[in-house]
């Protein structure tokens, strides 16, 4: 950012010298060269700031990307997507943590990439749990319960009215 | 393909809308080059119309489906376009025309800069079409509602009532999510990495816009400072590819806050008056943020026109406010009527007893806006400040400089009462949105500059005008 105040900069030079001189003597013409070539640092170097995070973008699969933001805030994003899979879409879920209360960034997370299903606070009226770090057993789903499916330990989905 | 149709198609139906509006209000003329020159404008305008007018429907259960959203802007555009032909318009082609009668020394430099300036939009857009929406509010918030109202033929009132989904402050007005459910919908899919351009797009045309305003009463050099300077602005670097509702907020609130001080110093445009009512309704549909600024914005106006006994302007003010409150209402009743409320106290907040008791966080915070304000504003705010103490010291556009001075007071006074007021921790409020809430203050700050800087340089030019001619006639 710091990159950018330099052409910002350079451009109130410029200002202030076209408002004050109107024909511009040398010494002007002299000082708005100088300043333009800051400017035009100040902006390359944003350039290829910028460049430089678009190529770091385009080395990434699809799903990376897809799940940048999820996994910049600890999400298991790779669970999400699995999750995304099975559940149906237009069916309501419920997300259940390890903890009482909800861990917010999963919550979230995981209710933005299952949309269009719709996730709610009252699992007896889910059509699908999912299970967030937490074993379905300790919420009372047996693993050999009907339409249960188990990603990995503590992270798997269950279908309500199976 | 698909998806740069998309967002090809709601832009220039958008532009279309806005160029009827503006040609219906008499502040672009006809034909291509004016229309041109008007086009950034007219993208924003119709955009804001467009979408208050779909929000509206919304509440009232239509979606802005995408044949229905052509039948709104062909009704703004046409009805623009209209009423214009009672008009006489003249042949305005705005900032282009400035560029052909600038000396060849301004036009070299400002031609370099401006270049510059189209590389780095250029870097930017290629930068961020490659990233899906991940930072968090992004995604959660603005991208989510989004997706929510292109997913569902109206509004549907579980998402936005249920507090399964009260973390994406269900209370906060829908301009930006309709926005991008229009561009979800005419690309036929949830591409967050594309919907950056509307970002993008919404930035340009906000550059556009201050070129072709400001082009009106300055020469090149002044206009093009002004937009460089947003450019090469920090916020556009970071705050624009977070794709959060700040700086769209800000957009739509500068070019309000340029339009209405402008109206106060020619009282006679009640064009800009009119269209000044439209942006600022459009911000405070954008984000709650807006509307005390927006409010302030309009009392400060109704104050400086009365103080100077202009009492005759009191009444198409009145008839602004009254356009701003109706195109404002449908989303509070709608609100209201289904019970959404937001997180900040409001009846508390103005209660003395409960001001006195969290008085503490006030330094904190204003220390920490304080130390924002550079960060994404640069030189802007520095170089208001400047201007606003230029002009009031001489008289040049003093009355327009106390409306921004008051305005920009009034924007950052309502940030440090929300984040005193507010049930969540200083802290947390410091480090999550410290550095997006001051933009409303980095946005006043540029309308100050695209005003007062055309009021020095017409001084400037009057000046040298007046040395001449004396020069000549002793």
């Amino acid at each position: 950012v710091a990159w950018l105040l330099l052409p910002q900069f350079a451009v109130l030079v410029l200002g202030a010298a076209a408002a004050a001189n109107r024909r511009w003597p040398r010494r002007a013409v002299a000082a708005a060269s100088a300043t333009l070539v800051v400017a035009v640092a100040g902006s390359l170097g944003a350039d290829v700031r910028l460049l430089s995070h678009r190529a770091e973008s385009v080395r990434l699969t699809s799903e990376q990307r897809t799940s940048r933001g999820g996994a910049a805030i600890g999400v298991r994003v790779a669970f999400v997507e699995w999750a995304r899979r099975v559940i149906p879409p237009r069916k309501s879920v419920a997300v259940l943590f390890r903890l009482p209360g909800r861990n917010e960034a999963a919550y979230q997370w995981t209710a933005y990439r299952l949309f269009p299903r719709s996730v709610t606070d009252d699992a007896t009226r889910a059509d699908w749990i999912v299970f967030y770090g937490v074993e379905p057993a300790s919420r009372g789903y047996f693993t050999a319960a009907p339409g249960l499916r188990v990603f990995a330990p503590g992270f798997a989905v269950a279908r309500r009215h199976a | 393909v698909k998806i740069v149709a998309g967002l090809i198609l709601p832009t220039v139906l958008l532009t279309l809308a806005g160029l009827g509006l503006l040609q219906g209000l008499g502040v672009a003329g006809r034909g291509p080059r004016s229309a041109l020159a008007a086009s950034g404008l007219a993208y924003l305008a119709g955009t804001s119309v467009v979408m208050l007018v779909g929000g509206a429907l919304l509440t009232l259960g239509i979606a802005l489906t995408l044949p229905l959203f052509a039948v709104v802007c062909g009704v703004v555009g046409i009805g623009g376009a209209v009423l214009a032909r009672r008009r006489v318009l003249g042949p305005s082609a705005g900032w282009l025309a400035t560029v052909r009668r600038a000396p060849l020394g301004y036009r070299i430099a400002t031609a370099s800069l401006l270049v510059l300036a189209a590389a780095y939009l250029v870097v930017w857009l290629l930068a961020f079409t490659e990233m899906p929406v991940h930072d968090w509010d992004g995604w959660s918030i603005w991208a989510r509602k989004g997706m929510i109202l292109a997913s569902f033929d109206g509004l549907p009132t579980r998402f936005f009532t249920d507090g399964a989904y009260r973390f994406m402050h269900q209370d906060y007005p829908l301009l930006l999510p309709l926005l991008e459910s229009v561009y979800f919908r005419a690309m036929g899919t949830f591409d967050t990495a594309a919907i950056n351009a509307v970002f993008w797009l919404l930035l340009v045309g906000f550059v556009g816009a201050l070129a072709f305003v400001s082009a009106a009463v300055s020469r090149v050099w002044a206009w093009a400072a002004c937009a460089l300077l947003v450019v090469f602005a920090p916020f556009v670097y970071g705050a624009l590819g977070t794709a959060y509702a700040d700086v769209p907020m800000g957009l739509f609130l500068g070019l309000g806050v340029l339009l209405l001080a402008r109206w106060t110093t020619s009282p006679s445009r009640s064009r800009d008056l009119a269209l000044a009512c439209v942006f600022l309704a459009a911000a405070a549909s954008t984000k709650n943020d807006a509307l005390p600024v927006v409010l302030g914005a309009l009392v400060v106006a109704s104050v400086v026109v009365a103080r100077e006994r202009r009492f005759a302007l009191l009444r198409p003010l009145a008839v602004g406010v009254a356009g701003v409150v109706v195109a404002l209402a449908p989303w509070r009743i709608w609100t209201g009527v289904n019970g959404v409320h937001g997180d900040l106290p409001l009846g508390r907040g103005l209660h003395p007893g409960y001001l006195l008791e969290r008085a503490d966080r006030i330094p904190a915070t204003v220390w920490a806006l304080i130390k924002e304000i550079p960060r994404q504003g640069g030189w802007l705010v520095p170089a208001a400040v400047v201007l606003v103490i230029a002009a009031l010291a001489s008289g040049v556009a003093r009355r327009a400089a106390v409306f921004y001075a008051v305005t920009a007071v009034v924007a950052f006074g309502s940030v440090v009462w929300s984040f005193m007021i507010s049930r969540a921790s200083l802290h947390w409020q410091i480090s999550t949105a410290a550095s997006r809430v001051v933009l409303g203050v980095v946005f006043i700050a540029i309308a100050a500059i695209a005003h007062l800087g055309g009021a020095f340089d017409s001084w400037f030019a009057s000046r040298a005008f007046a040395h001449s001619a004396t020069e000549e006639h002793p």
